[in-house]
């Protein structure tokens, strides 16, 4: 049981991550998931690996070149497509900008495939071949990278939300866009600045978690998928409900795989993801909105 | 006088309507004569239908590497019962509703045979044009249904299908009592592994439990710490996603899990070499079509590298089409016509067709009935060393 303890949270972490990255779009445009993040952490990764099969750089250089790829298709996504897609389609409601986010992540996992190729890829780690253990549980020293940074990333992003200018902004947009866009607030500026942030969050979990699964251009539906059901899992309405849902969501994930079979993982994960869509729509830390009289 | 001129005249009008006539005459011999030359200055055409942006993009683009260098080296020895030899290509994208209509377009361009490079499904679905158009096509797919009647006239297999493979690794794991599979949950995986499980229980072969992973899982923890529990001796690695099949074996090397693992042809790929790492692979032995001891493999592995570079990384592959591209070639010159039935017809009286790939000079054999063309000596085992494959541990 212990053994599953790491996994639980490497994996845990980098899908965390990537629900980080949705909490993140969904605050800046009110509503609109964009299912094109699972690939920012593909093309992040696939970068990360070639530019360390290419140029040899210290980890930390391609993790964050990596990261830089990723925040550059996030910035592209929302200036060429989602920004227009918006001023098209007014009503909140509308499905345009979502259904474009879709096809993005085509878009963008043909761009993959162009330009690094059809075989997957695997980055390089931080302290390749160290291994620490807790009794006879290896750890390698590369999993506890990813745990730290991970919980550093969420920190500082909840202290942006919390304590800057441009947090507090993008979470008044997020509650409300039309009362922050009369009050002055710049709505395109802020969404530009929430896209970059959300291509990072997802970029360092691509960057990390390639070493460990090896990315195919074609992967970045599971990753979208994963991290949507973790955020939804979790809560929408904070960075730490992102966060619980990516723990909870890997440590379902990987107890069912060890006790009953990795046959049963994806149904019960689905049944899970109608029972909280259901009964607890606003997710494990979200709280319940009581209709006003 | 005057009657001696005009039979002079006369004469000199017989002379030439004489000349002119032979003039005709000539012109006309001429005529016959050059479209005859043309015609057999005229290329054969060879086609060939690949997957340039689906799922079996790598490995078809692997294949078609083999056709081009074999067809440029056709034309350097004098080309087809000496007619230059021309390649043409169309992409179906592995999509098996698009396979039909990318095949008509190749008949249409000209092609007298079809070298099959995409997925077993494009190439299943593309039979109908080829039964249709009468026009004979070759594969290397492990999908053993492609030459299965009925409807199968045209399609002949040069690699060995999954029934041989299956029949190499049944005798690689049969001294295992607790063997375990390991597969991606993707469709095509999941067919695969539950196929392969099949033939080993057929076998006699106890298969103690079957573990999958999602298509761009990150971990496989759980798959290994389950088949740890289960005092798993052997593990058969299936699938079709090498990301998956190297995630599983990192993992089995992470928690110490030292059983002999076996896998399939698609472990020979360089690249999942480098996907897996050394370390992950020292338990793994798998079934290879090449045999570091047959010197044509060789020869022909140097004129990819030559002409492709380090692109060319997957000898099998192009071994196989290589060989497919020459069969075509035989076939045409025994059929003496560039006929679709006559060609096919050549195909089918193929016997000891000396191959590039396989164990040292292996032979390619079809007839009416089987137009499967490969055998057991195709495959061997090889190990794996310092994280590239080893000698060979078995042959068959």
């Amino acid at each position: 049981m212990l053994d599953l303890i790491p996994p639980v949270l490497v994996n845990g972490c980098a899908i965390a991550l990537v629900a980080l990255g949705f909490h993140l779009v969904i605050r800046s445009t009110g509503g609109i998931v964009d299912f094109a993040i699972g690939q920012y952490a593909i093309i992040a990764g696939l970068a990360a690996a070639l530019i360390s099969s290419e140029l040899h750089l210290p980890t930390i250089f391609v993790v964050a070149l990596g990261c830089l790829a990723s925040i550059v298709v996030a910035l592209l996504d929302e200036v060429a497509v989602i920004r227009p897609a918006i001023l098209l389609n007014r009503d909140p409601l509308a499905m345009a900008p979502v259904l474009a986010t879709v096809s993005l992540l085509m878009v963008w996992e043909q761009v993959a495939r162009l330009v690094f190729g059809d075989f997957p890829l695997r980055g390089p780690s931080f302290l390749p071949g160290v291994r620490y253990s807790i009794g006879e549980i290896p750890i390698p020293a590369h999993s506890v990278v990813i745990v730290v940074t991970t919980v550093l990333v969420f920190l500082a992003v909840q202290l942006w939300l919390d304590r800057t200018k441009a947090g507090r902004m993008l979470r008044a947009i997020g509650d409300n866009r039309l009362a922050a866009q009369l009050l002055g607030f710049s709505v395109n500026r802020s969404r530009a600045l929430a896209f970059m942030l959300a291509g990072a969050t997802v970029g360092i979990a691509g960057g990390l978690i390639s070493p460990l699964a090896g990315f195919g251009a074609l992967g970045g539906g599971y990753y979208t998928l994963n991290g949507f059901v973790a955020l939804f899992l979790g809560g929408v309405a904070s960075p730490a409900g992102a966060f619980l849902g990516g723990i909870v969501l890997e440590a379902i994930k990987i107890a069912v795989g060890r006790y009953l079979g990795s046959g049963y993982q994806d149904y019960l994960v689905l049944a899970l993801s109608l029972l909280v869509f259901a009964f607890r729509p606003q997710g494990i830390l979200g709280k319940r909105k009581t209709r006003s009289a | 006088m005057k009657s001696g001129r005009s039979r002079i005249r006369r004469k000199e009008r017989c002379v030439v309507w004489g000349l002119f006539s032979v003039l005709l005459a000539l012109l006309g011999l001429c005529l016959m004569v050059v479209p005859a030359n043309t015609q057999q200055k005229q290329p054969i055409v060879i086609g060939a239908l690949f997957d340039g942006s689906g799922g079996a993009a790598f490995y078809s683009g692997q294949s078609v590497m083999g056709v081009d260098v074999a067809i440029e080296e056709v034309n350097k020895s004098g080309g087809i019962m000496g007619r230059p030899v021309t390649f043409i290509k169309q992409d179906d994208g592995n999509n098996p509703n698009v396979a039909p209509i990318r095949t008509r377009a190749l008949i249409e361009g000209g092609a007298v045979g079809i070298i099959m490079t995409s997925g077993s499904a494009s190439t299943l679905q593309a039979r109908v044009v080829l039964e249709e158009m009468k026009v004979p096509g070759l594969n290397a797919n492990l999908n053993p249904k492609i030459v299965q009647p009925p409807n199968n006239t045209y399609i002949f297999s040069i690699g060995n299908d999954t029934s041989q493979i299956v029949q190499a690794l049944t005798e690689a794991v049969k001294p295992y009592k607790r063997l375990a599979i390991f597969t991606d949950n993707g469709p095509t995986g999941m067919g695969l592994a539950n196929s392969y499980k099949d033939a080993f229980e057929k076998a006699g072969v106890k298969v103690l439990m079957m573990e999958a992973v999602d298509v761009g899982a990150t971990d496989a923890t759980a798959q290994v710490s389950r088949m740890k529990a289960q005092k798993v001796d052997a593990v058969f690695v299936s699938g079709q996603a090498a990301g998956e099949q190297a995630l599983f074996l990192r993992a089995a090397e992470m928690q110490g899990f030292n059983v002999p693992m076996f896998q399939d042809i698609t472990a020979g790929n360089p690249r999942y070499h480098k996907l897996a790492g050394a370390a992950a692979l020292k338990n793994l032995r798998f079934i290879s079509q090449v045999d570091p001891s047959n010197p044509a493999s060789a020869m022909v592995q140097k004129l990819v590298q030559a002409k492709y570079g380090p692109k060319a990384v997957e000898p099998t592959l192009y071994l196989q089409t290589w060989d497919e591209v020459h069969l075509l070639k035989y076939a045409i010159e025994s059929a003496g016509s560039t006929d679709g039935t006559a060609i096919r017809d050549a195909l089918q009286k193929v016997k000891n067709f000396k191959s590039v790939w396989g164990q040292s000079g292996y032979t390619l054999n079809c007839s009416k009935d089987s137009h499967l063309c490969s055998s057991l000596k195709g495959v061997v085992l090889r190990g794996f060393e310092n994280g590239v494959p080893g000698p060979v541990v078995q042959r068959f």
